[in-house]
C-alpha cells in the first residue's frame, strides 16, 4: 500500500519564521530545576533527543509488514516536517517521523486514541525520542506534539496550554478543528476492492469496458485529498432550569501561552539539561517495517474486602427496583455468549 | 428549606450559557457524514486469556453501562480465547502491557466513489495489564474513593464509548473525559455509568430508541476543569448561603466532607443529569440528613422542592439552598443527601441513581 501527499513549503513560511520565531526570548526564569514538576515540560525536554519547531509539508501512509495476526499490516503515518528551529539535538532541515495510524490506501483508516493525526500546513513543536522509531516517534506519542496556531500553543489534541514553567497545564475551550487526518484519495484499483463497491459493481454487471470508463471518471471527479475531522454538537438544545444558577466554575483558564514564551521555556530547560545522549534515527517510508503484533496478557486484580453495608442499605437494595421506581425503558443488557 | 423563586429562575434561564456536547469523527468534514456503525449493533469479543471470573464480569458490567443509553445502538458480547490483531474485522477487548491505562484502536472507512462512503469498521480496546485493577464496585476498592486499585468497569465504559464512535470530551462532566470519577454512589457501592453527555452523543450518532427511555440521576461529582483532552472531575462542594465561598473542608470516613453549622442555611452542590431522550419537567426532590452514607427515604427529610426542567443534552451542576436543622449534634458526622424524582412521578429505566450524598460534620 502506498499513498502520498506532496506539498512544497511556501516561501512565506520560511520568511515568517526567520523574522518572528527566531526572535524567541532568552529571558531568565525565577524557577529552578527543583521547581519543575514530574511530567512537566522540563521532563519532556529531558526525554527528548531532539526538540524542534516545523511545519507539515508531506504525509505518506504505509502499512507495516503483514503478520499472521495482522495479515494486512497496520497503517502508519510518515509525516515530514520542514524544520524552522531546533531547540535541542541536531536535526536536518527536513525530518520524517513514523506515527501509528493513518490511511490504509483502500479508503480505510486506522487511528489510536493516544496518537496524533496530521494535515499539511500544520505547525508544531515536536519532542522526539532518541534511537530508532518505536511504536510512535514522539515522546509519549500525542503528548510530544504541541500545536502552534495564531501564535498560541495547544496540546496535540487542540487543548490550550496556559502554563508550562512547572507543570504542563492545559485547559479552556479546545480547538476541535485541529484534530484532522488528511488523506489522499485511494487508487482506483484499491477502492474497487471495498466490499460495498464490489457489491455495487456486481449488482450493476460492470464489465471491463465499464470499469475503464469508471476509472477515467473516478480520476477526473474524485477529490484528490479530503479530511476526517473531529466535531462536536456545539450547543445544547435547551437550557436546564432548576431554580438556581449553574454552579460556579471552579477552574478558570487564562489565554493559551504565546509561542515565544513556550520557545523560551524549552530553551531554558534545554540549557539546564545539557545536550542529549542519543541521536534520532529517522524512519523512511521507502523501507519496509515490522510492527510487533499485540500480545494478550492476564489481567490480575488486587484482592479487596467487601464492605458491610448498613441495614438500611441492605433493606433498600433488597426491594425490587420497580417497587422503588417504575422501569419501562429498554435497557440493552445482553447475556454473555461463551463460544 | 428550598424556595423556588420564579423571577430569579427566569432570569437565570436567560443568562445561562449553552455548552458543548459530545464529540465524534466526520468524513470529509461534513456533519452529514458522521463515522458510526452502519447498523444499530456490533459485537465485542472479550478475550478470556485476559479476562476471566470476576474480571470478565467487570468488563461485561462496563459494556452494559455503555449500553444503558437512549439510542438504539447496542454492543453485544462474546468471549474468545484466541489471538488478537488490528484490522482483522473483529472488535476485541483484551489486556496487554501498554503505557496508558486503556486505549481504543479504531478502524473506519471514508472514501469517495461516485458518492461518499463512510462508517466504523472495527474498534479494539486494550487495557494495561501492568497496573493494579479491581473488578469490584465497592467504593472501598476504588481509588477514586477510599481504595487503591483502578476499577476495570470504569475504563471499559469509557473505551466502549469509542465503540459507538464517540471521542474525548473535556468541556463537560462526562464519561469520555475522566471516567475514573464518574460514578453513581450511594452507600457502599460506586457504579460507573454512561451519563448525559455521552447519552446525547449516542443519540446524535444513532437517533433515539423507539421505546420510552427516561432516566434522571444525581451524583456527588462535578467537572472542575480539563486535563488535556479529558474533563477533570472532583467531588462537589458545600457553599455558604451567599454562594461566595466553600465551607471548611474536613475528611469524614476517608471521604471529602465539610464542616456545617447547625441552624444555618448552606448550599450543597449536586450534579443533575437527564440521561434520557426527552426533557423532563417538574422533577421533585428532597434533601435528607442521614447518619450513614446511604441515602434513602427512611432518612430524615429536611427540605425539598421541584426542579423546573432538565434537557437531555447539558449536564447541570447547581447549588441547592438547604437549611440545616438546629437539633443536630455538634461534633457528629452526618451525610447530607438528595433524592430526585422523590415522588416517583417519572417512569425511569434506573431508579437506583437518584440519590447522592456529601459527608458533613456539625459545628
Amino acid at each position: 500500500m502506498k499513498s502520498t501527499i506532496s506539498f512544497r513549503l511556501a516561501t512565506a513560511f520560511s520568511m515568517l519564521l526567520s523574522s518572528s520565531m527566531l526572535l524567541s526570548s532568552h529571558a531568565s526564569f525565577a524557577h529552578s530545576a527543583a521547581d519543575a514538576e514530574e511530567g512537566g515540560l522540563r521532563e519532556l525536554v529531558g526525554h527528548s533527543a531532539a526538540v524542534a519547531y516545523g511545519r507539515v509539508v508531506d504525509i505518506q501512509y504505509r502499512n507495516s509488514e503483514p503478520t499472521r495476526e495482522e495479515p494486512r499490516g497496520v497503517p502508519h503515518t510518515f509525516v515530514t516536517y520542514e524544520i524552522a528551529k531546533v531547540f535541542r539535538g541536531y536535526l536536518p532541515s527536513r525530518i520524517t517521523l513514523r506515527i501509528p495510524g493513518g490511511a490504509d490506501g483502500n479508503g480505510g483508516a486506522y487511528s489510536v486514541t493516544t496518537a496524533p493525526t496530521f494535515a499539511r500546513g500544520e505547525a508544531d513543536v515536536l519532542f522526539i525520542p532518541g534511537g530508532e522509531a518505536g511504536d510512535c516517534q514522539l515522546v509519549n506519542c500525542v503528548e510530544g506534539r504541541f500545536r502552534v496556531v495564531d501564535d498560541r500553543i495547544y496540546s496535540g489534541f487542540g487543548v490550550p496550554l496556559f502554563a508550562a514553567e512547572k507543570a504542563l497545564q492545559f485547559g479552556g475551550k479546545p480547538r476541535f478543528d485541529l484534530n484532522t487526518m488528511e488523506l489522499p484519495r485511494a487508487g482506483f484499483d484499491n477502492v474497487i476492492k471495498q466490499p460495498e463497491i464490489v457489491r455495487w459493481l456486481e449488482a450493476n454487471k460492470v464489465d471491463a469496458n465499464g470499469l475503464a470508463d469508471l476509472r477515467k471518471k473516478y480520476e477526473l471527479e474524485s477529490p484528490p485529498f479530503y479530511k476526517i475531522a473531529m466535531r462536536t454538537d456545539g450547543a445544547s438544545r435547551a437550557d436546564d432550569y432548576t431554580g438556581d444558577q449553574e454552579a460556579s466554575v471552579m477552574n478558570l483558564y487564562p489565554a493559551p501561552m504565546i509561542t515565544n514564551e513556550f520557545f523560551a521555556l524549552i530553551e531554558h530547560f534545554n540549557a539546564e539539561l545539557g545536550q542529549p545522549d542519543q541521536k534520532v534515527i529517522f524512519a523512511s517510508p521507502k523501507l519496509a517495517f515490522a510492527i510487533k503484533p499485540p500480545e494478550t496478557s492476564v489481567m490480575r486484580e488486587t484482592a479487596t474486602l467487601s464492605p458491610r453495608p448498613s441495614a438500611e442499605e441492605i433493606n433498600f437494595k433488597s426491594q425490587p427496583e420497580d417497587s422503588v421506581r417504575a422501569t419501562t425503558g429498554v435497557l440493552k443488557i445482553n447475556p454473555l455468549t461463551v463460544k | 428549606m428550598i424556595r423556588l423563586n420564579l423571577f430569579s429562575s427566569a432570569l437565570i434561564l436567560l443568562l445561562s450559557q449553552s455548552a458543548f456536547s459530545a464529540s465524534w469523527l466526520e468524513c470529509d468534514g461534513d456533519s452529514g457524514k458522521k463515522l458510526r456503525w452502519g447498523g444499530n449493533s456490533t459485537t465485542a469479543r472479550i478475550n478470556t486469556i485476559s479476562f476471566s471470573g470476576s474480571n470478565l464480569t467487570a468488563v461485561q458490567r462496563g459494556i452494559n453501562a455503555t449500553n444503558a443509553n437512549p439510542s438504539p445502538f447496542v454492543v453485544n458480547t462474546v468471549t474468545e480465547a484466541g489471538t488478537v490483531g488490528r484490522g482483522n474485522g473483529e472488535n476485541e477487548i483484551y489486556a496487554s502491557d501498554i503505557s496508558p491505562p486503556g486505549v481504543a484502536q479504531m478502524n473506519y472507512h471514508c472514501y469517495w466513489f461516485f458518492g461518499w462512503h463512510y462508517g466504523l469498521d472495527e474498534v479494539d480496546v486494550v487495557l494495561d495489564s501492568s497496573r493494579t485493577w479491581t473488578s469490584s464496585t465497592a467504593k472501598s476498592a476504588n481509588f477514586a474513593y477510599t481504595g487503591m486499585p483502578l476499577p476495570i468497569d470504569s475504563v471499559i465504559t469509557h473505551e466502549v464509548g469509542h465503540f459507538l464512535g464517540l471521542m474525548h470530551v473535556n468541556w463537560e462532566y462526562n464519561v469520555m473525559g475522566d471516567s475514573w470519577r464518574h460514578h453513581h454512589t450511594n452507600g457502599t457501592t460506586a457504579n460507573i455509568y454512561f451519563g448525559e453527555d455521552a447519552a446525547q452523543g449516542s443519540r446524535v450518532l444513532y437517533g433515539d430508541q423507539s421505546g420510552t427511555f427516561n432516566d434522571v440521576g444525581v451524583v456527588h461529582w462535578r467537572r472542575t476543569g480539563a486535563s488535556g483532552e479529558y474533563s477533570s472531575h472532583d467531588r462537589v462542594r458545600i457553599r455558604n448561603n451567599a454562594n461566595t465561598a466553600n465551607l471548611t473542608a474536613v475528611t469524614i470516613a476517608s471521604e471529602p466532607g465539610f464542616r456545617v453549622t447547625r441552624g444555618t442555611t448552606v448550599r450543597p452542590e449536586f450534579t443533575l443529569e437527564n440521561n434520557g431522550k426527552t426533557s423532563v419537567s417538574n422533577i421533585s426532590f428532597g434533601m435528607y440528613i442521614s447518619t450513614n452514607d446511604f441515602i434513602s427515604t427512611s432518612d430524615r427529610r429536611i427540605g425539598g422542592g421541584t426542579f423546573g426542567s432538565l434537557s437531555p443534552d447539558d449536564v447541570h451542576t447547581t447549588t441547592i439552598a438547604t437549611a440545616i436543622p438546629s437539633d443536630l449534634i455538634v461534633g457528629q458526622n452526618y451525610w447530607l443527601g438528595i433524592i430526585i424524582d422523590e415522588d416517583n412521578s417519572i417512569s425511569e429505566v434506573n431508579g437506583a441513581n437518584n440519590m447522592a450524598y456529601i459527608p458533613i460534620r456539625i459545628q
